[in-house]
Order: C-alpha cells, then structure tokens, then sequence
C-alpha cells in the first residue's frame, strides 16, 4: 500500500470520535485528522477529497441525504454510519452519492476494511446496506433485472458473495459487477434529486440560501 | 339465533299493542250511540246485549293491559281473543231483531276485526288466517237470519267479510314494516356502537405505540448509543466487559428497531432474544429485519425461534466464525427468516441425509407447514433459510388438522 489513507468523520458523539481516533492510531495507512459534529462544522474545516465517516442522523436534523450531498461536492467519498439501519434514510443516502453504509456494531476491522475498499474504489456493499435495498418498495425504485435482484436477496441475508453468487449460477467476478450496477442504478435514480440539492448548495454559497428558485 | 330485541324493537312492540288497543276502544265507540239514541228496539233482548257488550270491555281491558305488560300477545291469550269474539258474533247476531244483524247496531263487528288484527300481528300469517276465518264464519251464522229475510243483507254480509280479510292481510304488512325498520334501526346501532368500541381500542393501541416509540427513542439516544460504545472498545473497559456490552447492544437494537413493526411481542423481538442468549456465547450476530406480520401463529414463532436457536447453536459448534447473520423478511402471506454465517462451511454430500441437523430442523418447521432449506460449500459459509407461509383459502379448506390461529 504505502500511501496514507487520510479520513474525516463526523459525528455528534463526542465519544465516538475519541474512540475513532484511537481505532485509526493504531492503524498505520489511516490517518484520522477531521472531527466534527455537523457538516457545517466540518466544511469550515476546509478539506476536501477525504473519505468521511457520516453519521446518519446528525442532532441538527439536517438530512442525511443533503449531508452526502454536500460532502460529495467537495470531492469526499462518505461512508455513512448509524446505530440502527433505517432503511428509508440508508437509501436516501445511497441515492445521493455515498459509497456505502456501516451499522456502528461492527469493530474497527470492518471500519478498517472499509476505508481502505473505499480507498482503492472497490468496497463491497454491507449486509445491511444489501438487505435495506432489497427491501426497498417505493413505486419509483431502480429496477433491477431478475438475477440482479436474486444476487441481492442471497447476499442481503448474510450470504458470502461466492455462495449468493454460486446460487444463481455466476462467477464471483459477475457478481462484483452485479454489485457494482446496482450500486450505479441507485446513483443514476438520485441524480435528479441530487442536482436540485447541489444547486440549492450552490445558491446558499453565493449567499442566495434564502429562497432558491428551481 | 334471535339477538336480544333493541331498543327500536322494544319501542315497537310497544307502539303496537297501544295502536291494537286503541283500535279496539275506536271499534267499539258506534254502539254508544245505540245507548246515546235508545234503539234498544233493534235487539230482540237488549238487557243481555247490555250486559254482552260490558262484559266484553272488560275482556278487552285484561287482554290490552296484559299485552301492555307483556310487549305482546301469546297463542294463548290470541286464541281466547278470536273465541271471544266469535261468540259474541254468534251471540249478538241472532239476539239482534230482523234486519239490524248486519247494521251498525251488532256491534260485534268492529272488534272482531281487532281480533284478526290481532292474531296477525303477533301470531302471524297463519293464525291470521285461521282467525279471520272463524270469525269470517262467525259473522255469517249470526247473521245467518238477516239474510234470509233482507235482500241486501247478504251484499253487506260479503263486503264485510272481504273487509275483515282485507284488514287482517293490511295490519300484517304494516307489522312486518315496522318490525323490519325497527330491526335495520337496532342493527345500525349496535354496528355503530361496535364501531365506537373498535375505535377506541385502536385509539387506546396507537396511544400505547407512541409511548413505546418515544420510551425507545430515548433508549436508542442514550442508553444504546452508551452501550455501543462500550462495545466498541470505549471507555477502556475489560474485554469480558465489553463483550457483555456488544451483546446487551445486540439485544436493544434488536428491540428498538422491531417498534417500527408495532409490537414488542412478534417474531422479532422473540428473535431479539435469541440472538442476545447466542451472544452470551459468544457470538456476535447481525439481526436484521422488515414488515415481519404481527399477526404470525404463536406456534409458529415458536417453531421458527427453534430452528433459529438451533441454526446459530450449528455455527458456534461448527462454523469457526464468531459472526452470523440473521435476518427476517415478511412476505406477501408468510415470511422467511435467514441464519447465515461466512465460516468454513461443509460439503452437503459427506453429511448423511435424514441425519443430524438438518433433519429436526426441518422437522419442527414441517409441524408447522413451514420448509427449510440449507446451503453451504467448503469455503463459502453457511445458509439456513426458513420458510413459512399462510396457506390459500384453497388448501386450508381441504386441510382438517392445522395449527393456523390456535
């Protein structure tokens, strides 16, 4: 590897952020410099181009997917983190441009892992971040092809991707691809929305927050 | 089969046996004017006619004041009414002098036709038309010499005749109306009043959820956010400590997320459960679940717990991980519950089959009508899928012994 891996995370638990801290120290190729408690905080900051740990849902009840958003703009790539999956949110967060999603119980080696997949731009969906998209019922969902689908199911119940692979008859290496599409066909569905919330960024920027006109 | 009569029906009844009555007093009124104008010429004895006619209000007295208490009239007390008044059609008839048999001093008439009314009404159609015809055949015997010796006697005799039926058939339709509306109006309000009970009962349930969800919410602020950290390594606790910590945040999370689903008491907190005892052996697992139905036969949750608990005893004893995952999705009429981990897996075709677990897994789901299906490769982990749905209104009606909403 050789080259350091640099994080941010925002969270409003004090605690979680100390305790983050210590997990990376230990951890040579990642740096955890960026603490913050909101992403207002965090974009004062100035960084950009980081990998961000977001916490779901922040105290200052600003949306997860505006959050991602915001973030995204800047070049970040954001893993989002929650206590409890609520699917609608993760979904939300999926379709505005994050790169994956963690549910808090997971020790610092699936944070680790992550981070790193994140970094060389091949993580693999998380169980919960699977299963939350299978679940998925709204009317306007991405469609998925059949197999898309049956790969998903397997895997969003827990299964090893070679077994949910093997189930439906494909190699590892499509399933990845399988992954990978959906992940795309996710994006693709929040573009539309994700324009309008990067403009209404782009008008509170220039100090226009007040009313923007879409 | 007959519900208890509301207060609409009892209101009727009520009103009918009044209007019976009043009937009565109405058709008996014209011979006061034989007493008001002394005809007593018209009767060959006018002292037993007198006495007939006062003693036949009193008749009328008891008959109207028992159906009053009564809300009705028994066969008994019809039967005695219509024999009364055939008598008395008999009777006064022949005492009438030639020619006035059939005018308006036989005053027997009038409430016979109350006694057909009578009999329709509350002994219906069939003693209606007895009545009507002995009475009919009364009238015609005691006015049997009239018509021998009046013309027109007989015209008038088989108008009234036709009359009486006519009027029995008439109070009979009225009655059934009547009753019939005043059914529909209790029916209306004890539905009503059902309504009323169900919405509270619903009031009373969403009230009880929101306390739930706000008594969670704060869980999930404080004491499981606390407890994850714990878990995760904060703190600087023991790791005994923080183990115990992960699994108690397994158990609340497991807990505070199935309140979206609107019970603690389903298949997911029951599976909240047991993955907090398999966490106290030392397995960390993953419990995920969506719209699982509330409304799951209780031996069916069991039988799934079971085999969940069994399948999660399987990866500590034989999987090599520490890390399983189990999740519940509710179907369209059913649901399937998952247990899969990503250890070192077997091959299926060295385990002999009808042996070992695989066969009291799927035993205990087949009591129930529910199917299991296991998965695992060297190498690949391992997957338990358990499967359990209603069955269509088809099937279940062609299946006797079921355990479906025992």
């Amino acid at each position: 590897m050789g080259k350091i891996i640099t994080v941010g995370a925002i969270d409003d638990d004090r605690m979680l952020l100390e305790m983050l801290k210590n997990w990376m120290a230990a951890v040579p190729d990642i740096q955890l410099i960026h603490t913050a408690a909101t992403v207002d905080e965090y974009l004062q900051l100035g960084v950009t181009n980081e990998i961000v740990l977001l916490d779901l849902n922040l105290k200052d009840d600003s949306s997860p997917a505006e959050n991602v958003v915001r973030l995204t703009r800047l070049g970040c790539k954001v893993l989002v983190v929650s206590i409890i999956a609520d699917q609608k949110y993760v979904i939300a967060t999926l379709e505005a441009g994050a790169e994956g999603y963690l549910t808090k119980n997971h020790g610092p080696d699936a944070l680790v892992t992550s981070i790193r997949q994140i970094a060389t731009g091949e993580l693999t969906p998380s169980q919960e971040l699977a299963f939350a998209v299978t679940r998925d019922n709204r009317p306007a969902r991405p469609q998925l092809s059949p197999q898309e689908g049956r790969l998903l199911s397997y895997y969003g119940r827990g299964m090893t991707l070679e077994a949910a692979a093997r189930k439906i008859g494909v190699s590892p290496r499509t399933a990845e691809d399988y992954l990978n599409r959906i992940k795309k066909k996710y994006e693709e569905a929040g573009r539309p929305a994700r324009t309008k919330l990067e403009l209404a960024e782009r008008l509170r920027e220039d100090g226009l927050e007040d009313e923007p006109r879409l | 089969m007959n519900p208890e009569p509301g207060a609409a029906m009892r209101g009727t009844e009520r009103w009918l046996v009044s209007a019976a009555g009043l009937l009565r007093l109405v058709q008996m009124m014209p011979w006061l004017a034989v007493v008001a104008t002394g005809h007593w010429h018209s009767y060959r004895s006018p002292g037993l006619v007198a006495v007939l006619y006062v003693g036949y209000a009193c008749w009328a007295v008891l008959l109207f004041g028992t159906g009053r208490r009564r809300l009705g009239f028994s066969t008994q007390w019809a039967a005695a009414d219509v024999a009364i008044n055939a008598c008395c059609l008999v009777i006064v008839g022949s005492l009438c002098a030639p020619g006035y048999a059939t005018s308006f001093q036989n005053w027997t008439l009038g409430p016979a036709m109350g006694a057909a009314i009578l009999a329709v009404i509350w002994r219906g159609w069939g003693a209606g038309i007895v009545a009507a015809g002995i009475l009919s055949a009364a009238y015609v015997s005691g006015t049997q010499s009239d018509m021998t010796a009046v013309k027109a006697a007989t015209g008038t005799v088989i108008g009234n005749v036709v009359s009486l039926a006519a009027f029995t058939v008439a109070a009979g339709l009225v009655a059934i109306r009547l009753r019939s509306t005043a059914r529909q109006t209790d029916l209306a309000t004890a539905a009503s009043l059902r309504a009323q009970e169900a919405e509270a009962a619903a009031e009373a349930a969403r009230a009880r959820l929101e306390e739930r969800v706000r008594q969670y919410g704060l869980l999930h602020d404080n004491v499981l956010t606390t407890l994850t950290l714990l878990g995760a390594g904060a703190g600087g606790i023991s790791p005994d400590m923080r183990e115990r910590c992960q699994m108690d945040t397994t158990f609340l999370r497991a807990l505070v997320s199935a309140v979206n689903d609107a019970s603690p008491d389903g298949l997911n907190a029951a599976l909240g459960r047991v993955t907090y005892d398999q966490g106290l052996l030392g397995l960390q697992i993953h419990h995920s679940h969506d719209s699982v139905a509330q409304d799951l036969p209780a031996a069916v949750v069991e039988a799934i717990v079971q085999a969940v608990k069994e399948a999660l005893n399987n990866v500590v004893k034989h999987a090599r991980t520490r890390e399983a995952w189990v999740v519940a999705e509710g179907q369209q009429n059913g649901v399937v519950v998952s247990v899969a981990d990503h250890g070192c897996g077997f091959d299926p075709a060295a385990v002999k089959p009808g042996l070992g677990i695989t066969r009291s897994l799927r035993d205990r789901m087949a009591l129930v009508g529910g199917e299991v299906e296991i998965d695992s490769r060297v190498g690949e982990g391992t997957y338990v899928e358990i499967r359990w749905a209603r069955l269509s209104p088809l099937a279940r009606s062609t299946t006797t012994a079921c355990c479906w909403k025992c």
